[in-house]
């Protein structure tokens, strides 16, 4: 199994090499089935590896490739399947593989299928070799590729100027956190000598002191990486954009795996973070503000993909709570169950806009739309894992477990209360959505059916959106708590509050869904009446992040350019004129006095003397085999005499 | 005797191979080379090397002159009518350069080695010779021959009859 | 027993010569046989050298060194025949194609 490893990035990024330079020869039908064979591939590798004791406590690893050996240091491209590993590579091919099937039928239409296969599989490729790579160098090429991947399918219809220009925003925004971590890898090589991640490890838990200055700056350095790649605050601003792109793309890239790099890499670092507990506090700290950011930004959405998107980011703040409180597993779990909920929310929000001429306001949808009772069923089943429906739906119960954990961290009573605050909101916006789109649909005739190769990840991704949850049950429950048993080796266990404490919360968590439900069909009803929610366009542009970003570092930018330009005016370029002046009347000098008179002359010397010089050496040219002979003895008496000499 | 006999050949190569300067006829020419080559191949006999010796006569001596002559008598020429070159003017550089080439090469030779002490000729059997032949130098007689098939291959080329 | 400086002396006089005969005579066929007796005052020296130390490597090098000859006179004798079917000539003089004009400026 060890030799198979490769298999797992390799499938994706062959058949994106193979899409890209014989794409030309091949039909839409080719090339939609190669890339779905092999995301297929990738996925069964998987499931070998499960098969083949991936899940033992002992880690499977491949050393592909050595790209240089300088001295001792030797980067490889090295594969490591641990359990963490094991986790992200399921859910990354497993979601992977029925996006490609959902954009076979989606994407029928268009007529840059090819790019858009290339860089779908080039990004599972790297999204795969990122989360299977065992040194830090080989995971910042997935992060790189996987951030290019992103950039060009955000603007996959490039024409569009304003979708061009949102590609942009995410490549820009998200390269400051990539830079940022690259500087941490920087100084982590620096100091350990080795990008090894199992070597890293024993030498930072060996040589750093906990608090220590350097593992704190190092860990901040890494975390911002993440917050830029995982939309947090305040490298958000790309997400909500990122929604131009194809919805497949949304569903894959910007709520199930890309934008969940960043968790899996601070859920890595793990070790590098329990040495610093400030750092640790900022992330929950900053998890919890993007909470409350993103859901009540997706409250005043009318554009249901943005509304999704803020969706996205509020639900990975809850991944950073759960890292920041030092529940990696629960993360992990959040990870899981997000990735299923909300790929089904993209791809049947991007099945209604399909089938309803790329409408995408959701009050025009839910008026004129048109729905099958499939999407309504599966948006249901979305919204309410969103929202986290207790008991019955997966979301509830990887929210539950993040939600108890956080209670005994520092200040956890603060940061639970933002968080369940959090959930009374998220049940609000998705559940606002639903009924806005579905309230009265049933009056409307579906327009166009839609396509059978759609429908069944649909039906798996629901299935899962229910199902996955039943893996851990809540703290005090009486059912199985495999997740976390299964994830005690990488992480150690998470403290709970006492019991009696423990059921308190989980009744107000639960109650609060409901409640959220019920207020959405209040807002519902009074919103069609045309009542605006107070501060909704502050909310609806993203708490005026945009607008400050714009005012603060485009405008000052603007501003320092102008200093700029006003000094060159009156500066430089009157030196320069002064300048060209000298010059003018220096160059006028030249070509009178100095040109006429010594250079004429003395090229015009230079040439007589060449030409009488060629005519000397070339009376040694001339054809006549024994005067060679004798230039070549001549030469040999020169050489030995002087040797002798 | 042993001498007498040496440095008698060792006369002869060098005038036959002076003849060659001066004879005009090409004939001539060619047959004092055959003495300067046969000579010479007394002297490696002299000197202990019988194998070489006998390789000398046979193919200097035997299969090199014949091409030689039968290049003459195809081309059918006759005595030069060039000058000799003790009369023209131009033969003094040369010969002065020859000169001092080799006085140099003396100098080198007698600032070189010394003599060793025993006074017998060793003979190299040709057994001595073939065994070094075919023992270190087996590859160096691999490239040799790719040498002379190279050499048949351009003649071949060079002498066929369609020009292209 | 002749000393090896002796054999030594006849090898450059033979080399000389050789240089010589290239140097002043025009027919190719003499200068071909310039060639012959330089290559034959170089063979002296290897087999006077390998004697001097009674090893066959001289022996072994002027086996090659006929090879070698062997292999340069047969093309160098087709050249020659076939410089006098072209050009009707086997002086050395008239053979002056890669000649310098400098009348004629560069080509």
């Amino acid at each position: 199994m060890n030799q198979l490893l490769w298999l797992i990035p390799g499938a994706p990024i062959l058949s994106a090499l193979i899409i890209v330079l014989l794409g030309g020869f091949l039909r839409y039908r080719h090339i939609a089935v190669l890339a779905s064979c092999a995301a297929a591939a990738a996925f069964l590798t998987v499931l070998l590896a499960w098969l083949n004791g991936a899940a033992n406590a002992q880690p499977l690893q491949q050393t592909v490739y050595t790209w240089v050996a300088v001295g001792d240091w030797r980067p490889t491209v090295g594969l490591m399947l641990d359990r963490i590993s094991l986790v992200m590579v399921s859910v990354v091919s497993g979601v992977g593989l029925l996006i490609h099937l959902y954009s076979i039928a989606f994407m029928a239409k268009d007529n840059d299928y090819r790019r858009y296969y290339f860089f779908l599989n080039l990004f599972l490729g790297g999204m795969l070799l990122l989360v299977l790579a065992d040194n830090l160098l080989l995971l910042y090429l997935g992060w790189e590729l996987v951030g290019l991947c992103s950039f060009a399918l955000i603007g996959f219809w490039y024409r569009d100027p304003v979708r061009a220009s949102a590609g942009r925003k995410a490549f820009i925004t998200t390269r400051i956190g990539d830079l940022s971590l690259a500087l941490g890898i920087f100084l982590l090589f620096s100091q350990f000598n080795t990008l090894s991640l199992p070597v890293l490890f024993d030498a930072i838990s060996e040589q750093w002191q906990p608090n220590s200055q350097l593992a704190a700056i190092t860990a901040f350095m890494i975390f911002a990486g993440a917050v830029g790649k995982s939309a947090q605050i305040p490298l958000q601003v790309w997400l909500p954009d990122a929604m131009a792109g194809p919805s497949p793309v949304s569903a894959l890239i910007h709520a199930a795996t890309m934008v969940t790099a960043g968790v899996y890499l601070i859920a890595r670092m793990h070790p590098l973070f329990e040495l610093t507990p400030l750092v640790q506090w900022t992330v929950a700290a900053i998890g919890a503000v993007t909470i409350l950011y993103g859901a009540s930004s997706a409250l005043a959405q009318n554009d249901l993909k943005r509304v999704l998107a803020y969706s996205t980011i509020s639900q990975i703040g809850y991944m950073f709570l759960a890292l920041g409180c030092g529940a990696y597993a629960f993360a992990l779990f959040h990870l899981v169950t997000h990735a299923f909920f909300k790929s089904l929310l993209f791809l049947t929000a991007g099945a209604i806009i399909q089938a309803n001429n790329h409408e995408h306001d959701i009050h025009r949808l839910g008026s004129h739309g048109g729905h099958s009772l499939l999407m309504h069923g599966c948006f249901l089943v979305g919204a309410a894992s969103l929202a986290g429906i207790p008991v019955i739906t997966a979301g509830f119960y990887s929210k539950e477990a993040i939600l108890t954990t956080v209670w005994p961290a520092s200040t956890g009573q603060l940061l639970w209360v933002i968080a369940a605050l959090g959930t009374l909101v998220t049940s609000i916006y998705i559940f606002r959505t639903y009924f806005l789109l579905f309230q009265n649909s049933q009056k409307a005739v579906s327009i166009s059916p839609v396509n059978r190769m759609m429908v069944w990840p649909l039906f798996i991704l629901a299935l899962l959106s229910i199902t996955a949850g039943f893996v851990e049950f809540p703290a005090g429950w009486p059912g199985p708590q495999l997740w976390s048993t299964w994830l005690e080796n990488e992480f150690g266990t998470a403290t709970h509050p006492p019991l009696a404490t423990v059921y308190v919360l989980q009744l107000i968590a639960s109650l609060l869904p409901l409640l959220g439900a019920g207020i959405a069909f209040l807002l519902v009803r009074r919103e069609k009446t045309g009542y605006r929610l107070p501060l909704s366009d502050f909310l609806r542009d993203g708490w005026k992040f945009d607008a400050t970003y714009k005012i603060v570092l485009v405008g000052g930018y603007f501003r320092l350019a102008h200093f700029f330009k006003l000094i060159e005016s009156l500066l430089i370029d009157a030196m320069l004129h002064k300048m060209t002046r000298g010059y003018k009347v220096f160059a006028t000098y030249c070509r009178t006095g100095f040109e006429y008179g010594v250079l004429n002359r003395g090229l015009n010397g230079l040439l007589s003397g060449l030409r009488f010089g060629h005519a000397q050496l070339s009376t040694a040219q001339n054809g006549l085999l024994n005067r060679y002979a004798l230039m070549i003895c001549a030469g040999a008496v020169f050489l030995l005499g002087y040797w002798l000499w | 005797m042993y001498e007498i006999i040496f440095y008698l050949t060792a006369a002869v190569t060098v005038l036959a191979a002076g003849s060659i300067l001066i004879v005009r006829n090409p004939i001539h020419a060619a047959l004092y080379l055959v003495i300067a080559l046969l000579a010479l191949a007394l002297l490696f006999f002299l000197l202990g090397a019988p194998l070489l010796a006998a390789l000398q006569v046979m193919i200097y001596a035997g299969a090199i002159m014949v091409l030689f002559l039968f290049l003459i008598m195809v081309m059918n020429l006759r005595p030069t009518q060039e000058q000799l070159p003790f009369l023209s003017a131009g033969w003094k550089v040369p010969a002065f350069l020859a000169l001092i080439l080799w006085l140099e090469l003396l100098v080198l030779f007698f600032g070189l080695l010394p003599e060793p002490a025993d006074e017998t000729i060793t003979v190299i059997e040709p057994k001595v010779v073939g065994e070094s032949l075919f023992g270190p130098y087996l590859l160096v007689v691999e490239a040799a021959a790719i040498l002379l098939l190279a050499a048949l291959i351009a003649v071949l080329y060079l002498s066929r009859k369609k020009r292209l | 027993m002749i000393p090896l400086s002796h054999s030594l002396i006849i090898a450059a006089l033979l080399f000389t010569l050789g240089l010589l005969i290239i140097m002043l005579r025009r027919e190719l066929l003499f200068i071909l046989m310039g060639l012959e007796v330089m290559f034959n005052g170089a063979a002296l020296t290897a087999i006077a050298a390998g004697q001097y130390w009674t090893n066959a490597d001289g022996q072994v090098l002027t086996i090659f060194l006929t090879v070698v000859t062997a292999a340069e006179l047969a093309i160098a004798l087709i050249l020659v025949w076939l410089v006098f079917e072209r050009l009707n000539t086997t002086r050395a003089d008239n053979l002056k194609l890669l000649k310098d004009n400098i009348d004629r400026g560069p080509p």
